[in-house]
């Protein structure tokens, strides 16, 4: 019993704060905005919010988004959205597999590389999930609102990065809960 | 190696910390490092099993949207508030000039009232006359949309109604202004509508003006291709485009959306009429017809029989100018989920002919 305490169950809830942040960000994105005029061509071009705030935790604090932690968040959007199970869980580990080793080269806490490796990783999900849904329904999906996609998720980075960051400085303990 | 082996120094707050790299939880570490690849096989493994076992994705995504569908109901209230208020002042600034086209539309409607009302007669009558038996009664119940789940892959929305409801995977749903899509899976109170822009979607339509029929696919883009049109079909631009009720599948007669373009090559394009960018409530039509099959006729009732005449020198069996096996299939999907038994006439159909 003795582990199991007040401040403990506190440490734990706000230990899973990315967690929390990262699913609220995916259900945020599919809510019906009613102010966004859009036109039927770019229907689902929204911002992909989920990855802005996985790429954030996982450059972040990693050890409070393990890869079990993203591999549930592309579960649970592909599962909501209707799109093939595992294509966003494959897209979000595999981009950030390889920022994670790019990181290891290059000077990784330049503003250079925190932008510069969120384009590349976000760039990386959407060419892995066209592909993985080309190949899914033996045709070419269409580019457009994929390319719409990126270019806001691009530049709505910075804004979701100062949120969250916001949100880490409120919640997120600076030690791990064991 | 140099600064983030230094585990002395305290860690920054903000900054990369690549995976793997701390002393402190080495076995952390490792898992992290090896669990990453692990993740990654599984997701592709995912993918794989789960276009061979529908049944185990289809309660996943069942579950989730059983739980996803009353948080996302909250969550939409404060805009569906915003959208409301926004109305209100839209409606209120408008208030005059819409009046007086009101006052206008009702003079000029007063003159089709009685046009129809001679028409309904004379319908009914006639169908006395040939003893034809009406239309299967459809059920309606309305929703609201949630959530709009679209991607630039998938183009699909939540509605918060379902299974208890009486909501079935295939049932039409449309607004006023027409057919938006079919129920693609089932929760408890909520449900996934295919949006007929999906690439997957395929609705049996036909022409209002020529009637010839064929099939409107999506495309995950705004428009929609007809294909299967009969040889000589020739649709104008502008013409009107409904729902066939072929198959079984929905209602006859449901406005899909007019021809917009006629490529070079003969491919035909249909814009809907529904913005699907901008939906909110939403009617679901219970099914028309009841797919269960006589095993002495071999046929399920409510389909018709397939004409004789085929494309391709009688290789492929066509009704009313669209192949059977189309319909068959998508009568099929309905049919499966009502009776498992139903399979083998229902195959057989297509292939006797």
């Amino acid at each position: 019993m003795n582990g199991f305490s007040l401040d403990w169950l506190l440490l734990t809830l706000r230990n899973a704060a990315p967690l929390v942040t990262v699913l609220f960000a995916g259900l945020v994105a599919t809510l019906p905005w009613p102010f966004v005029v859009g036109s039927s061509t770019l229907t689902g071009t929204a911002p992909d919010l989920a990855f802005m705030a996985v790429y954030f935790w996982r450059m972040v604090r990693p050890d409070l988004l393990r890869p079990s932690a993203v591999f549930l968040v592309g579960f649970l959007l592909d599962a909501l959205s209707g799109a093939p199970l595992g294509m966003s869980s494959l897209a979000y580990l595999i981009a950030i597999l390889m920022v994670g080793r790019l990181a290891q080269v290059i000077v990784p806490l330049s503003g250079l590389f925190w932008f510069g490796g969120f384009v590349l990783a976000a760039a990386t999900v959407t060419v892995l999930s066209w592909v993985v849904v080309s190949l899914w329904s033996l045709s070419f999906v269409p580019l457009l609102p994929l390319a719409v996609s990126l270019i806001w998720t691009v530049l709505l980075y910075p804004l979701m990065g100062m949120a969250l960051m916001l949100v880490m400085r409120l919640l997120v303990p600076t030690q791990v809960a064991r | 190696m140099g600064r983030y082996d230094d585990s002395s120094k305290e860690q920054p707050r903000i900054g990369l910390r690549p995976v793997g790299r701390s002393r402190t939880v080495p076995f952390r570490a490792l898992y992290d490092r090896y669990s990453l690849l692990g993740f990654v096989a599984l997701s592709a493994a995912l993918l794989l099993f789960g276009r061979a076992d529908s049944f185990l994705v289809e309660m996943s995504r069942r579950t989730v949207a059983e739980v996803a569908t009353p948080i996302l109901s909250i969550m939409q209230e404060p805009l569906a508030a915003i959208d409301d208020i926004g109305a209100s002042v839209s409606a209120i600034t408008n208030v005059y000039e819409e009046n007086k086209q009101l006052r206008a539309e009702v003079d000029r409607l007063r003159g089709w009232e009685g046009v129809a009302t001679g028409l309904s007669d004379e319908n009914r009558l006639m169908r006395e006359l040939l003893s034809m038996a009406d239309d299967l009664p459809t059920g309606v119940r309305s929703a609201r949309v949630v959530a709009d789940t679209s991607t630039p892959f998938v183009r699909a929305v939540l509605i918060n109604a379902g299974h208890r409801d009486g909501l079935e995977k295939g049932q039409a749903v449309l607004n006023h202004l027409g057919l938006v899509g079919r129920i693609d899976g089932t929760a408890t109170d909520g449900a996934r509508v295919l949006l007929v822009t999906d690439i997957n979607s395929r609705i049996p339509v036909r022409l209002a003006d020529d009637r010839v029929k064929g099939l409107a696919t999506g495309s995950n883009g705004a428009l929609l291709k007809i294909s299967y049109l009969p040889e000589g079909a020739k649709p104008q631009l502008g013409e009107r485009v409904v729902t066939s009720g072929d198959g079984g599948l929905m209602p006859a007669g449901l406005p899909v959306g007019i021809v917009e373009a006629i490529d070079k090559d003969g491919s035909i394009f249909i814009r809907p009429h529904v913005d699907t960018t901008r939906l909110d409530y939403v009617r679901v039509l219970s099914l028309p017809l009841n797919l269960t099959v006589s095993v002495e006729e071999g046929l399920p009732r409510g389909v018709a029989l397939p004409e004789t005449a085929a494309a391709d020198g009688g290789a492929v069996p066509l009704h009313n100018g669209v192949p059977v096996d189309i319909l068959m299939d998508e009568a099929e999907q309905i049919a499966t989920d009502k009776d498992a038994q139903t399979r083998p006439t229902l195959r057989s159909l297509g292939s006797d002919q």
